[in-house]
């Protein structure tokens, strides 16, 4: 009943290790194929994790559309879910960009001309506005993955989910590099200094990232 | 109302009270901080706005809170709680209590307070008379004990905490919401809660969203739906079918009550059953089907699409206000433009922050990079870059690139005293926070992507 429920943590940060551990391949990766292989696995292990959710979806096609990813993603989603989830056929995320254009001029014509008919003084505000809130909820759509083809209010329960998922994102990789700076520290600093700084003894981060049912490889998985 | 707003801000002030004892347990003050102190407060007030409880329990739940930072022994509790059966609580309850809880969880570290309040927890819990299956429900989101999570690490900041308290109480939120959602899968579900939504004050209600469909209604219960599963497993999910449908009439009645109480503005109808004599009309009309309890203001158009309409502004209302309670530092803003502005303007910022961890990560995890590079890395071009010999340059993007890769190239291999480490950190994190905050033209992240390079143009 009350079982810690940090599905959330556990899932992605299996996630983001399996997509590292099968990502790098060999020590001499060069930083950029490295970095990409890191950003690969931080979003869709967050798009995992949030599992359920439109933008977690849309996430996840937004990187199978590389080529150099379907390999790992297949890999690392399994068969199954991967073919589940790039099937093409889900109306609200494979909006086409064509029908979007056309749809976003021709409401916002129409509503210019409307409003600029019958608008009186006092309307004015309101309709600058609105037309303010628009802008603003065009930009949203195009930040919250998968957002475009969404109507305002699922909209912002999307931005909610969303939001929260990327704080704990942020959280937990802000914990990540903090631990493989330490580890890092640790293998090029001398005994000595690791004594001074406090290393020796296992460093509490380390601990904690890895806590609760996550099998630590027992060393960085990227060494 | 009035005081209403009376307890919001003793609350308030309660807890700043509460953030300067905590701060001997040894906060790392960061700029992180002052954001939490408003997100805080604004839980309180978001909870007040959200609840629409009548003011005993809300000091009710102030008390609740209070003894929870205080960490009174739970007798205390009991007595607290012992208002709250006295109060005409529906299960908007079960939103505040967690809601209040976890920020005074954010405020504290160490397994220390955690365990006592864990302990404390359950007793409380088991104190709820109101709902008989309020108990299962609540203790069933079980999003605690997630908080232990971020508080036994020493180094980190209260950001993580707020993540943590912020995932909690939306999920708590949306499987309240969701759990109507899972009764039927049509916009009957959302009826209870659209009845006390309609009580709130509505901020929003100005410039219109949209003009978009009036059918949100099987999307919104498909979304909350996808956020429920999230948290839960099935077989919990079942059983809460069983639990809520139990607890909808009960809710129903409720509101039906609160609503007598509270809204002062009653109109003739309740779109429901009984057609009364002023608005005949009213009993024919599509809403009947549904929504249930979709009551129209007295002195407004009974008309049903001016209904569904002010339901959906009403559901959009209550979102901004959650959202509001996410982003730091947006109690003081209202109007959906703002809002919408802060929010799109601390998604990007979360992006960045990503972006830039990932880059962290991929620099520490080359065997030779010490921290001091990537301290370096971090550090913004507007700081003066020593060991390039770089004027420092304000942040257009490409001159932030330009400075990662004379830096990464300069310095690879370069070791230096590792002494400042721990300092080099916090500074970093620092500097991250005030980067992703202070930036205005933001810095696009396919720049950030684009950066080191091993030969390269300047």
């Amino acid at each position: 009943m009350q079982a810690a429920d940090l599905s959330f943590h556990r899932i992605f940060l299996k996630t983001m290790f399996m997509g590292l551990k099968l990502g790098v391949s060999s020590r001499k990766m060069s930083y950029q194929e490295r970095k990409r292989v890191i950003k690969l696995s931080a979003n869709i292990a967050m798009a995992v994790a949030g599992n359920g959710m439109n933008w977690s979806r849309a996430l996840i096609i937004r990187h199978a559309k590389h080529e150099k990813n379907k390999v790992l993603l297949r890999s690392l989603l399994g068969r199954k879910r991967y073919e589940s989830i790039t099937e093409p056929g889900f109306a609200p995320l494979n909006f086409t960009w064509q029908k979007m254009i056309m749809k976003r001029r021709f409401r916002r014509t129409n509503s210019i001309l409307r409003r600029g008919a019958h608008a009186s003084n006092g309307a004015t505000a309101r309709v600058i506005a609105r037309s303010m809130a628009k802008k603003r909820t065009r930009t949203l759509k195009s930040l919250v993955p998968g957002g475009e083809s969404l109507d305002d209010l699922s909209l912002l329960g999307e931005t909610i989910d969303y939001v929260i998922s990327l704080q704990t994102q942020v959280h937990l990789m802000r914990l990540l590099t903090e631990v493989l700076s330490v580890s890092n520290l640790r293998q090029t600093l001398p005994q000595g200094l690791q004594g001074t700084l406090g290393l020796s003894n296992s460093w509490l981060p380390t601990r904690i990232l890895m806590s609760g049912s996550v099998d630590y490889m027992g060393g960085s998985p990227l060494s | 109302m009035r005081s209403w707003s009376e307890a919001k801000l003793s609350f308030r002030e309660e807890r700043k009270m509460d953030l300067g004892e905590k701060g001997k347990f040894g906060l790392e003050k960061r700029t992180v901080d002052s954001l939490n102190c408003n997100t805080t407060g604004l839980t309180t007030t978001e909870w007040n706005q959200i609840g629409s409880l009548p003011c005993p329990s809300a000091s009710m739940v102030d008390s609740f809170g209070h003894v929870i930072w205080n960490q009174l022994p739970s007798n205390t509790h009991n007595l607290s709680f012992s208002n709250a059966q006295a109060t005409a609580s529906s299960s908007t309850i079960g939103k505040p209590v967690p809601m209040n809880w976890n920020p005074s969880d954010s405020l504290t570290k160490g397994g220390m307070f955690f365990s006592t309040g864990m302990g404390m927890l359950p007793l409380s819990l088991s104190q709820f008379p109101c709902d008989a299956g309020f108990t299962e429900r609540a203790a069933r989101f079980s999003c605690f004990s997630d908080v232990a999570y971020p508080f036994i690490v020493p180094g980190s900041s209260d950001a993580t905490a707020e993540a943590q308290m912020q995932k909690n109480e939306a999920d708590r939120i949306e499987a309240l919401k969701g759990r109507s959602g899972l009764i039927d899968q049509s916009s009957n579900s959302g009826s209870p809660m659209k009845e006390q939504r309609e009580k709130g004050p509505n901020e929003f209600s100005e410039p219109e969203f949209s003009d978009d469909a009036r059918d949100e209604s099987p999307n919104s219960s498909k979304g909350v739906f996808g956020i429920n599963k999230r948290k839960r497993s099935n077989q919990d999910m079942e059983s809460d079918q069983g639990q809520a449908a139990a607890q909808l009439p009960f809710e129903a009645a409720k509101d039906v009550t609160d609503n007598k109480q509270k809204e002062e503005k009653n109109s003739s109808t309740m779109a429901n059953v009984k057609p009364l004599g002023k608005n005949p009309k009213e009993s024919g009309e599509a809403p009947k089907e549904d929504y249930i309890h979709v009551r129209a203001r007295r002195g407004q158009a009974t008309n049903s699409h001016s209904l569904a309409e002010r339901v959906r502004r009403e559901k959009i209302s209550e979102r901004m206000k959650f959202l509001q309670d996410l982003v730091p530092g947006c109690s003081k803003v209202t109007g959906k433009a703002v809002m919408l502005d802060e929010i799109i303007n601390y998604v990007q910022s979360l992006q960045r922050q990503v972006e830039l961890f990932q880059t962290r990560t991929g620099s520490s995890s080359v065997i030779g990079f010490t921290p001091e590079m990537i301290h370096q890395q971090l550090h913004p071009p507007h700081q003066g870059l020593i060991q390039v010999g770089m004027a420092g340059v304000m942040n257009p993007s490409d001159a932030f690139r330009r400075a990662l890769n004379v830096q990464l190239a300069s310095t690879s291999g370069f070791k230096d005293s590792t002494q400042q480490m721990t300092n080099a950190w916090d500074e970093d994190l620092h500097n991250v926070v005030q980067m992703t905050y202070g930036n205005n033209p933001p810095l696009k992240t396919q720049d950030l992507n684009g950066a080191p390079r091993d030969g390269f143009p300047l």
